[in-house]
């Protein structure tokens, strides 16, 4: 655990002595209120740890995994620094030592009796979502369903394929095999273990195609970030669909029937914005089906606040995670009735969890609604 | 923690917003103070309190404070815990009232400019509000970003553009406080009274120690429509004070009006491609485009007429887009082991500031030493200097070396006629200092702290005035 602790030294011991000042950007500080949840809280932690003058026990533990790696607190952050990093590397090390929080086991025995991290039998889940010439394999470009859309909101990958065959866009085949998630919430979590074994197998399933599109920021993050982080190099060209689709509705491949009246506002998700810096394709997008541009919340984005989804957080509190999303919702109450569009099944999930009542679509079920 | 105490707290806050484990306990027990951040490099022997709460209504805070007043339990009120004079380290055995969970604005009054808010709403999450409906509070500290409304208040803080919009005292029309026997306090909203003292300044720089503060009503401006630039080089470092003088004797009000010497010059504008050297003073003018326009030109012309040369823009923009850099740089700095960095600040009339400052540089220069300071939040009266000390000692000597840089300091400052503090409050090592320029005050300000807490439960030790005291 120390020589982690010391590669991080720089980042550690400036957050320490640092008058907290991304505190306010933190979710998970800014709805509890505890400086154990603030970034400066955890370094301080880990700086107590380093000197000496704290145990690395399961307290300590619990606290590293209460941040949401949404790098957030970076955009404020003179000196660049990345307080998340050294939290995923330090819950790799909680759990080999066994002093990882209950609910880490909990999901490590969820991941492996379902193979994913979403329950239910994705591979079979899939397969009955989509006619089968979508998982013909003959096609140079596969489409990585989220787990989280097939769970919980199965026509966003309908209107996914339905957009495609609109657009004519017809070499693009769905992905279905054995590992139908990137291991993202292993990785979160610190069980290396699973995710090298897992990342080993997906990456072999994918490592034909010249291209890999998906809806999910996660899925795109994983396998184009961090898969080659951990040694799984992927060849194919990744994009998340609002990256793959724009350069299509710009040739005019999108025929619009009428454009939609509805106002919208647009959330940019943590991993598509700061982590991929996908801005501008999905406003893009909706200029097009649209027929007033979308709004903006006052926080956009490399500025944009959390839905609480993020880094396995709701695995270690649910309730936490949603009084974030509910913060994030504020400002979409306070204006007049609109569509929240985001591009991101995992925040599309929280936002519904925290107000049933609200219109949340994803990017491309807008778009279906006018083709 | 005495299990029956943590049980009479959990039915005042429920379970989940009572802590007393052992990381929660640690973190509560420091805050920003250079004496203890590097005290703590060498030894992890701190005073840690018993349990930390979070209220969320200023009945739980009235509950809190009537339970600890009966078992004469210490309270300490968190706010951001940024403060550099150790205000928020608790005593052994004492309740931490995190505020942080009291952050609603209650009220924004667009059409008297009024918004209040609740005392643990930080900085920045105020500061957004107002700006979504084009108003501003003008309260920029560095450490804005990580600190709380009551924290403001109860140090009596000041910003980087508190020239024109005033400290945290101008600001504020009214509060709502606890007293210590729970009773809650709250002064009128009204543009001004004449009904007796201000009870508002009673809680103003209180640093916990009469109530806790619970919800505050500020005057806000217009966001500015408009921000005009100009920075000026001196050769001579008492011209560009003298400009400051002249600048606000014509009653001009720049948002920041900041004069910096060289070593503060350089670290300053470390980051520019052009970066000025030597003494530069800074003007930034804003609010109605007219009138910035003419201020700085009549700034200008003052400048120019005491003997400096024109730097353009750039320097005071690059300054004004990076104003909370300030706050970012000690962690560079105090990550090495045996390093120090302390920041004091003082504030004088014109007829003593210039001595001061000379004498002040003579007092702290040292061996292995870099002390750089600028003068800023100008008035007709005078101004503040803020300096910065930075340096290496063997390693274990830096709270020795932190010590001697505070005691000639200070001795400097009464000598010379300038204030032990001018914003942020007083810390455990300038109590002394604090008795001699409060003189009679002193002994008033301990009658009143007997009198509106007799059982000292509140933040033991500020001011020096201890639970029996
Ligand atoms: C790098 C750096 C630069 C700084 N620059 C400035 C500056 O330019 N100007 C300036 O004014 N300050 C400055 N400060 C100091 C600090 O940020 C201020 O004193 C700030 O106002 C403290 O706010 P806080 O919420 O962090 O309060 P805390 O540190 O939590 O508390 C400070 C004091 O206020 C009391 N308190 C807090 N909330 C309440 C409440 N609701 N009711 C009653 N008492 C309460 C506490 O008990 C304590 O005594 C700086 C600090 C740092 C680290
Ligand atoms: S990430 Fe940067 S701003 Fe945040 S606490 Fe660390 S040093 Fe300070
Ligand atoms: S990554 Fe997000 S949740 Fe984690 S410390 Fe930074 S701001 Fe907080």
């Amino acid at each position: 655990m120390k020589p982690v602790l010391n590669q991080h030294f720089k980042s550690i011991e400036f957050c320490t002595y640092c008058p907290k000042m991304c505190r306010f950007a933190c979710p998970v500080a800014e709805v509890t209120g505890h400086e154990a949840d603030t970034p400066w809280g955890r370094q301080t932690l880990m700086h107590l740890v380093r000197e000496g003058h704290m145990d690395f026990d399961a307290d300590v533990a619990a606290a590293i995994y209460r941040c949401a790696t949404c790098s957030l607190c970076t955009e404020y952050c003179d000196h660049n620094n990345k307080p998340y990093e050294v939290m995923l590397d330090m819950r790799a090390e909680a759990v080999k030592e066994g002093i990882e929080p209950s609910e880490v086991e909990e999901f490590r025995q969820f991941y492996s009796q379902h193979n994913n991290s979403y329950g239910d039998n994705l591979q079979a889940r899939i397969k009955t979502l989509l006619p089968e010439i979508y998982f013909a394999k003959s096609s140079q470009v596969i489409f990585v369903p989220s787990g989280s859309h097939i769970v919980h909101n199965p026509s966003v990958i309908q209107d996914t394929f339905k957009i495609f065959e609109a657009m004519e866009i017809d070499h693009v085949s769905c992905h279905v095999g054995e590992v139908m998630d990137t291991g993202a919430h292993l990785r979160e979590l610190g069980l290396m273990e699973q995710y090298h074994a897992n990342a080993k197998k997906l990456s072999e399933a994918l490592a034909g195609y010249k291209t890999i599109v998906s809806g999910s920021p996660t899925v795109v993050y994983e396998l184009k970030v961090m898969y080659p982080k951990f040694g799984y190099e992927l060849t194919p060209k990744i994009y998340h669909v609002s990256e793959f689709l724009w350069p299509f509705v710009r040739q005019g491949r999108l025929k619009v029937r009428r454009r939609l009246t509805q106002k919208a506002i647009y959330h940019d998700s943590c991993r598509l914005g700061r982590d991929l810096g996908v801005y501008d394709p999905p406003r893009d997008i909706l200029r097009e089906v649209l027929a007033e541009p979308p709004a903006e919340f006052a926080r956009n984005r490399e500025k944009s606040e959390c839905c609480g989804g993020q880094g396995a957080f709701p695995w270690i509190d649910q309730d936490a995670s949603i009084q974030i999303a509910q913060r994030r919702l504020g400002e979409v109450y306070e204006s007049e009735k609109r569509l929240l569009v985001t591009a991101c099944p995992m925040c599309e999930r929280q936002f519904r969890l925290a107000d049933e009542k609200l219109d949340v679509v994803d990017l491309v079920s807008v778009v279906a609604r006018v083709v | 923690m005495t299990a029956a105490r943590r049980r009479e707290l959990e039915e005042i806050f429920g379970a989940d917003r009572v802590e007393d484990t052992p990381i929660t306990r640690r973190l509560y027990s420091q805050d920003l103070t250079a004496l203890s951040l590097v005290d703590r490099r060498h030894s992890a022997d701190e005073a840690l309190p018993d349990a930390v709460v979070w209220p969320e209504t200023v009945h739980e805070v009235s509950r809190l404070l009537r339970w600890a007043s009966e078992g004469k339990v210490p309270v300490v009120t968190y706010g951001g815990g940024t403060s550099l004079r150790a205000a928020t380290m608790p005593s052994t055995g004492a309740i931490v009232c995190d505020m942080k969970r009291m952050k609603r604005v209650t009220r924004m009054d667009e059409n008297s400019m009024i918004v209040t808010a609740e005392a643990g709403i930080l900085g920045e999450a105020l500061q957004h509000e107002l700006r979504l409906v084009g108003l501003t509070l003008g309260h920029f500290p560095p450490a804005f970003y990580g600190s709380t409304l009551g924290g403001f208040l109860a140090t009596r803080s000041a910003g980087s553009l508190s020239t024109r919009y005033g400290p945290i005292e101008d600001m504020v029309i009214s509060l709502q406080a606890v007293l210590p026997d729970g009773s809650i306090v709250k002064t009128r909203t009204a543009p001004r009274s004449a009904t007796g003292p201000d009870f508002n300044h009673v809680f103003l720089g209180s640093q916990g120690t009469l109530g806790i503060i619970t919800r505050a009503s500020l005057r806000c401006r217009m966001a500015p429509a408009t921000r005009t630039f100009a920075a000026y080089k001196f050769a001579d470092w008492n011209d560009g004070v003298t400009a400051m003088r002249l600048m606000m004797r014509k009653g001009l009000l720049p948002a920041a009006v900041r004069y910096s010497d060289p070593p503060e010059t350089a670290r300053t504008f470390a980051r520019m491609e052009d970066e000025p050297d030597g003494n530069v003073l800074v003007l930034v003018f804003e609010g109605h485009d007219r009138r910035a326009l003419l201020e700085a030109s009549i700034a200008a012309e003052i400048a120019l007429s005491c003997h400096c040369t024109q730097l353009g823009e750039e320097a005071a923009r690059h300054w004004f887009d990076h104003r909370f850099a300030e706050a970012y740089r000690r962690s560079p700095v105090l990550a090495e082991d045996g390093a120090y960095m302390e920041v004091i600040d003082t504030a004088a009339t014109w007829s003593r500031l210039p001595t001061l400052i000379a004498s002040l540089r003579d007092a702290l220069a040292g061996e292995g030493r870099q002390v750089s300071l600028y003068v800023a939040n100008a008035s007709s009266v005078g101004a503040s200097v803020c300096l910065t000390v930075q340096g290496h000692t063997p390693a274990g000597e830096e709270g020795k070396t932190l010590q001697a840089i505070w005691t000639a300091a200070l001795s400097t400052i009464r000598q010379g006629g300038g204030t032990v503090s001018y914003r942020q409050g007083i810390g455990p090592w300038q109590i002394d200092a604090l008795k001699e320029e409060l003189g009679v005050g002193y002994d008033l300000l301990r009658d009143m702290k007997r009198q509106i807490d007799p059982n000292g439960i509140m933040n033991p030790g500020a001011f020096g005035f201890d639970r029996t005291s």
